[in-house]
């Protein structure tokens, strides 16, 4: 079943001289359930593409569709609201609010929706992500791959039908980065959850289904991995 | 509780300092709401009550209504209260005013004093029908002698005119036909004296003196009455019909504002409306800047929640709230903040005030906090502080998600934006450079700290050349009235007077005298070459109206007692002895003028010097006419052919036909040219000085000399027409109404006549009380302006430099000193403080001069730059700039730069 249908994305910055394709006629897929890594080199627009999937920068022109939806067709109020229940973002720099705790960080998106929390996906969440004894840190006492787990607890706390990483083990060591990486292949198993991560670790791109490459803003590559695992 | 509040309380409490600011902030604009609004308020109240206590509650008065009418208006549903009295009768009584003819006695109850103030001077309230209490005007006005306790009896009876009854608005004329009739005689045991009620009740023209008695009368009905709404007089006057017979209490309800014109109510709301203004202008851009800052601080988390799913509309609920949270402690705060202050002042202020408008009627002025004002105080705050918030709120809201987490908005610079002044950085150093191009990139952020500094500036300056324009204004009037607490103006031709320095001994030795002095003074046109005309007066000369036969100016001439002589030239650094020369003496100049010329478009007002103080020493002369022996001075026209021709007659007719009010037969005059009288007395301008003695007023060009200098003069001015000005003394006192008691009764000892003896301070001293009320207000309104300015920076300058902690974290990892750091600030510090200026200065001159042209028509000592408050608000804003950034950066320079940098959520 198909998710995420991305139709001729383009985004443009500047005009003139100064113009720059960060996203030049981008076309794409993604099946329900799929684990899709983007690489490419630095400034190919790959957190650019991400950032139009996750409904927080607006493509120039072009069209989205996530679970049957002209996302970018909506009012601001929709779009905000399709955020915070159809997506998930981890990004490399974590964004906590740092004057929530790690609970309420991680329930955020349904306490906005103004609906309960969920308590046994909360405890299950806070167990997988090794916070059981950290609920009511503040970000700025957590390590860095605790804080990472956070947001990564907060993406997946709505069962979103789109979970999407930029980097997201760009600012930890190895033994963090690893764990993080378990975590969102769990989640993908587990949940059943869509999930795109974008990467420059080959090791975390070939532990996914399908690996989209980008380069100047357009797709030259797109390869599905078949792996005895799955 | 919501997630978004629970966000917002938290950011409020991790923000300490910036939530202390913001809320002192909005405390700050309360209590000034507040203040202005509960004080013109409380002036209202306060003018109300002085008014009832002297003259009576009532709201109007029907008059000569029969009991019927009466009736009707008593129970009309709108009245608060009401009171009657019943006519008695009028009775013929023989008085030296030819308008008053009549004694009109009118029956009150005890509660007449509910509506009309009855001031008594001796005795009591009449009790029954044959006590009466008389109205002191009767004595005054050579009517019969009376005491307390006497019997009086009179005729009396209605006042009919052609078969009509008169009543109390119907004035006397004494061509008119009228009379009592009816008269029935009776006794009445005077059992008080009260003073004249007043004009409200008994006008100018009431041809009867009141007295009251007890009881009922036999004649119509007056009531007085209150209404419950003051404001809805003139709709309840309508609705009645008969408001022929309706006296209206103007004076009070001119208080209330329902008068047709003239209406002090709406001055003083007009006077609150602009001060609230100016206030909500200071404090929208404080709490605007505070919220703005916190705003931009939070666009990354603003961004955060986007990304997650928060919508616009929770977004501004979110700052809504904050801003609600912040007016929840702020507004309450205020309000006791500025009830407390304006209690304090007007406690403080609360004699000047009952001096000079409330005079003895016992009510002084008090805070009078009405909730509906205050009410109205915190809505104009709550208001102020929502429009605040939401502003900068807006831009948060539109930007997309991953434009505010990447705070891009804020690094969106080029290259050309940076560009610093190449010399500027080879004399300033590697700092200065850094400053500037931080000031530089920063545009946005930094406006709002400039802007802040711009309006605190141009505020400043503004009030205060307002208060200082609003002052001399006052002060003008003042300044056509000499210094002096005392004057006594005595003829030369008193035979006591010929030793006056006698005299000023006896008078001067009032204990509370401290200065005593006596001068003679002649006020005369003195002619002097047009070459030593001020500049300023030579232009103003050209266009004045005054016809001047030949140059000159209107000067006194001072011929002061010796001593004080040399006080005064010791007061102006001057030695004395060139002046005392007695064969050739010099004077001294007050240079200074203030007239009004008539101008197109209305008297103008010019304060200017007279002579070019650089060609002084020179010689004036006075213009005098001579004295023709045995002839008096009738006219001084200009003929039909245009010359001037002055008219003699001889003393003995002159006094005849004077006596007699005939005109006198033209054949007897004397003509006599000017050429033939003129008398011209030279005197030599000499030092000038800068205050003149206070026997002078300080709008006058005066000339100073010693007295003793008059014997060299003497044979001039005793041969003109001026020989016989008086001689005056003058005094400063501690105590001004007990020196006058005191000097009367030694001018009586001494059967010196006490009638010239005049006291000047005290009636001065109303318009003293004006201008420290004036005084008071206007250093306390600028001392808040000033207050809202300067938190408005602190705010600014300490959030900025607390969002550039990472920045300046990574210069300092990068090697920059401890004293490369400050001086980095410094730098910026300095380019703050010249942009603020760079703007508010001229600003506030143009806003200055805007205020000269408003205040202009009233008087004016001319446009003045304000150097003063320019001085002052120039040093505020560096000291408070260097406090702000010296109190910021000690903050972050304990900190380790590493933690700084990866801070991440800076």
């Amino acid at each position: 079943m198909e998710i995420l249908r991305a139709e001729h994305l383009t985004k443009v910055y500047g005009s003139g001289n100064n113009e720059v394709r960060a996203l030049d006629d981008v076309s794409f897929s993604v099946e329900k359930g799929e684990f899709v890594a983007i690489v490419g080199p630095s400034g190919s627009g790959k957190s650019t593409l991400l950032h139009i999937l996750g409904g927080v920068d607006r493509p120039t022109s072009g069209r989205l569709w996530m679970d049957g939806q002209d996302v970018y067709a909506q009012s601001e109020e929709k779009l905000a609201i399709f955020r915070r229940r159809q997506v998930g973002l981890i990004y490399q720099f974590y964004n906590l609010i740092p004057v929530l705790n790690v609970v309420e960080n991680m329930t955020l998106p349904v306490l906005m929706d103004g609906r309960k929390v969920n308590e046994a996906r909360l405890e299950e969440l806070l167990t997988t992500l090794s916070l059981g004894d950290r609920r009511a840190n503040l970000p700025n006492q957590l390590s860095g791959g605790q804080q990472q787990r956070v947001s990564i607890g907060r993406a997946l706390m709505n069962a979103p039908a789109v979970v999407l990483a930029d980097e997201p083990t760009g600012n930890l060591d190895s033994k963090n980065s690893r764990e993080i990486v378990e975590l969102l292949k769990y989640s993908n198993k587990r949940y059943a959850q869509t999930l795109i991560v974008i990467t420059h670790d080959e090791n975390i791109a070939l532990q996914s289904d399908r690996i989209i490459t980008i380069e100047d803003g357009r797709i030259s590559g797109d390869e599905k991995i078949r792996r005895a695992d799955r | 509780m919501n997630i978004l509040r629970r966000f917002t309380l938290r950011s409020l409490r991790e923000n300490k300092t910036r939530t202390l600011v913001t809320i002192i902030g909005i405390i700050l604009s309360m209590s000034m709401f507040t203040a202005v609004i509960v004080g013109a308020y409380s002036g209202i109240r306060f003018l109300i009550r002085s008014e009832e206590a002297r003259s009576g509650a009532f709201h109007g008065m029907y008059y000569d209504i029969d009991d019927e009418t009466a009736q009707k208006i008593e129970s009309a549903p709108e009245l608060k209260d009401s009171v009657r009295w019943q006519e008695v009768g009028w009775a013929k009584i023989d008085t030296a005013n030819d308008y008053k003819p009549y004694i009109l006695i009118q029956a009150v109850g005890a509660d007449i004093e509910r509506m009309v103030n009855i001031e008594l001077i001796s005795g009591r309230l009449p009790e029954n029908e044959s006590e009466i209490l008389m109205p002191i005007h009767i004595r005054d006005n050579e009517g019969p002698e009376f005491s307390v306790g006497d019997v009086m009896t009179f005729d009396v009876g209605r006042r009919i005119s052609e078969g009509w009854a008169l009543n109390m608005e119907t004035p006397f004329v004494p061509e008119a036909e009228e009379s009592i009739e009816g008269a029935a005689t009776k006794s009445y045991t005077i059992v008080g004296i009260y003073e004249r009620l007043d004009r409200a009740v008994e006008n100018r023209s009431c041809p009867g003196y009141i007295a009251l008695t007890s009881g009922e009368g036999t004649g119509n009905y007056g009531v007085f009455f209150t209404l419950k709404n003051p404001a809805k007089y003139f709709d309840f006057a309508d609705s009645q019909n008969i408001s022929a017979n309706l006296k209206h209490h103007s004076d009070l309800l001119m208080c209330y504002g329902t008068v047709q014109n003239g209406n002090i109510a709406k001055v003083i709301y007009g006077l609150a409306i602009i001060l609230v203004l100016l206030i909500s202008f200071g404090s929208i851009s404080l709490i605007y800047n505070s919220f703005s800052i916190s705003v931009s601080e939070r666009t990354k988390q603003f961004g955060i929640l986007k990304s997650v799913g928060a919508t616009p509309r929770q977004i501004r609920a979110s700052v809504l709230y904050e801003a609600f949270i912040l007016s929840l402690i702020g507004i309450p705060a205020g309000i006791v903040v500025g009830c407390g202050g304006m209690g304090l002042t007007l406690y403080l202020l609360r004699d000047s005030f009952s001096s000079f408008i409330a005079k003895g009627s016992g009510v002084s002025i008090r805070l009078e906090p009405s909730f509906g004002a205050i009410g109205i105080a915190a809505l104009i705050c709550l208001i102020t502080v929502l429009t605040a918030a939401v502003i900068p709120a807006k831009k948060a809201m539109k930007t997309s998600p991953i434009q505010s987490i990447r705070q891009s908005d804020d690094i969106k610079i080029r290259p050309k934006d940076v560009r610093t002044w190449k010399l500027g950085e080879k004399i300033f150093g590697f700092e200065g450079m850094m400053a500037a191009k931080n000031f530089k990139r920063n545009r946005k952020r930094y406006r709002s700290t400039v802007v802040s500094l711009f309006l605190s500036v141009t505020l400043f300056i503004a009030a205060s050349s307002f208060c200082s324009y609003l002052k001399s204004g006052v002060e003008a009037i003042n300044s056509h009235d000499t210094k002096a607490d005392l004057a006594y103006y005595s003829g030369v031709g008193d035979e006591k007077n010929q030793n006056p320095d006698e005299t000023l001994a006896l008078l001067a030795s009032c204990e509370s005298v401290t200065s005593g002095s006596y001068a003679r003074i002649y006020s005369e046109f003195f002619a002097f070459d047009e070459s030593l005309y001020d500049s300023e007066y030579s232009k103003i000369q050209k266009n004045m109206d005054w016809n001047f036969e030949e140059p000159g100016f209107y000067i006194s001439l001072v011929f002061l007692d010796d001593a004080s002589f040399k006080e005064l030239c010791r007061e102006n650094g001057i030695d004395p002895s060139a002046c005392l020369d007695a064969a050739s003496p010099r004077g001294l100049v007050y240079n200074k003028a203030i007239f009004s010329v008539e101008e197109e478009g209305g008297r103008r007002w010019y304060s200017t010097k007279i002579f070019d103080e650089r060609k002084l020493p020179a010689e004036v002369y006075m213009k005098v006419l001579r004295d023709v022996e045995g002839y008096a001075l009738y006219s001084d026209d200009i003929d039909e052919s245009g010359n001037r021709r002055l008219c003699y007659y001889d003393n003995e007719y002159y006094e005849s036909f004077l006596a007699s009010g005939e005109s006198p037969d033209e054949s007897r005059a004397l003509m006599l040219s000017p050429e033939e009288v003129e008398l011209r007395i030279a005197f030599t301008a000499a030092d000038v000085i800068d205050k003149p003695h206070y026997s002078q007023p300080e709008n006058n060009t005066s000339i100073f000399y010693p007295h003793s200098a008059y014997a060299h003069f003497a044979a001039g001015i005793e041969s003109s027409s001026i020989k016989n000005y008086s001689l005056n003394y003058y005094f400063i006192t501690k105590n001004h109404s007990a020196c006058f008691a005191e000097i009367k009764e030694k001018l009586m000892e001494e059967g010196l006549d006490s009638g010239p003896l005049i006291n000047m301070a005290s009636m001065n001293e109303s318009i003293r009380k004006v201008i420290q009320i004036i005084n008071v207000f206007s250093y306390g309104f600028i001392v808040l302006i000033s207050l809202i300015a300067a938190a408005n920076v602190f705010n600014t300058i300490s959030t900025n430099i607390n969002l550039r902690r990472r920045e300046i974290a990574m210069l300092r990892s990068c090697g920059l000193s401890q004293k490369g750091f400050y001086r980095m600030m410094n730098f910026e510090c300095v380019i703050y403080g010249l942009r603020g200026l760079m703007f508010g200065l001229p600003a506030s001159v143009l806003l200055s001069y805007l205020i000269f042209k408003v205040t202009e028509s009233g008087y004016v000592d001319g446009f003045y730059v304000p150097w003063h408050s320019i001085v002052i608000a120039s040093g505020s804003v560096f000291a408070v700039v260097f406090a702000t950034m010296l109190y910021a950066s000690a903050k972050i320079r304990n900190e380790n730069p590493i933690d700084a940098l990866k801070c991440e959520n800076l």
